[in-house]
């Protein structure tokens, strides 16, 4: 009885002591810009899940391409078409990886950690190792992230066709500013 | 010969006008609007379900298309952007259908029953809809 006793209390405990480690948001942003000498373009998704595991480091980041709006029907029709994001063969967009330098992040104490994070992007069904500075914001029990790093397109095989590449940028700088909660279960 | 040339005249007059119209269009144009498009229905419940039994068969179904989901509202939050984020309840405690809201005005609460339109993103844990309007 004791040891059945006993292993409830240390099953509820690791239990515990994971959920706590976690922080969550299904509602993240993330945005893009180029700019081209005929216009700047940008776009923003706000529905971006991702979680982020305060003992071990890992991160993870998931989101959908449709997802992302324009300020022109017509340019996110072009950014989701066959020959751009190909959206509708590759709907998502990940990225998998760790904090590196953990250590330097203290949780339990309100403030902005600058961290490198390290891990394997997907985009348009192309996966890459890539690894980017960015911050840990701590305010209580919330949890804030933020990087900017550019994507080459061809490194995911996105081909910007030559009758647009005018207006389209052969590279772009990705924004990640996401609120975490605290993982409740 | 001349009906000829006539002819080819109006064809490039044609092409042209229609090219310079999607040109000015691309200039021009705001975001699409979902509100009054016509919409497949269908309950938060079974648009989960769609997507946990097969994902690359609910999405031939729903991803890209105009719905309009009917549920029980599970919760009402605030997005970073400021727009009003719905979630739906589904038979999983923990997944939603999460609807970005468009409309600004929108008068929902927690436990009531609404319709929300807008176009179907996709599905990771929860089914996401954006850009939404309440339906009446």
């Amino acid at each position: 009885m004791k040891k059945i006793l006993l292993s409830v209390f240390v099953t509820l405990g690791i239990t515990t002591a994971n959920a706590q480690s976690v922080f969550f948001t299904k509602n993240g942003l993330v945005s893009f810009f180029s700019s081209t000498p005929l216009e700047n373009i940008d776009a923003k998704n706000s529905a971006v899940a991702s979680k982020i595991n305060s003992q071990t480091g890992d991160v993870e980041f998931q989101m959908l391409i449709k997802g992302f709006e324009f300020k022109k029907a017509s340019m996110q029709q072009h950014f989701n078409d066959k020959d751009y994001m190909d959206s509708d063969n590759y709907p998502k967009s990940t990225f998998k990886g760790k904090i590196t330098d953990l250590s330097k992040v203290n949780f339990k104490k309100d403030g902005t950690y600058a961290i490198t994070v390290e891990g394997d992007l997907t985009i348009h069904g192309v996966t890459k190792k890539v690894s980017t500075g960015g911050t840990i914001t701590v305010t209580g029990e919330k949890v804030n992230s933020k990087a900017t790093f550019t994507v080459v397109l061809k490194d995911y095989n996105v081909s910007v066709p030559s009758f647009v590449s005018k207006k389209v940028a052969e590279s772009v700088e990705v924004k990640v500013d996401c609120d975490y909660q605290f993982y409740k279960g | 010969m001349k009906t000829w040339k006539k002819i080819i005249l109006i064809v490039v007059v044609a092409v042209a006008a229609a090219g310079g119209y999607k040109g000015y269009r691309m200039y021009t144009d705001g975001p699409e609007n979902y509100s009054d498009q016509k919409a497949i229905t269908v309950n938060a419940v079974s648009l989960l379900d769609d997507y946990n039994k097969s994902e690359a068969d609910a999405n031939k179904k729903y991803l890209d298309k105009v719905v309009a989901v009917k549920g029980e509202v599970k919760d009402v939050t605030t997005n970073q952007e400021g727009q009003m984020v719905v979630t739906l309840k589904t038979s999983d405690p923990m997944n939603s259908i999460n609807c970005t809201m468009d409309q600004k005005d929108a008068a929902i609460t927690q436990g009531t029953n609404v319709t929300l339109k807008g176009l179907c993103t996709g599905y990771m844990m929860d089914v996401y809809i954006t850009r939404c309007t309440v339906v009446k």
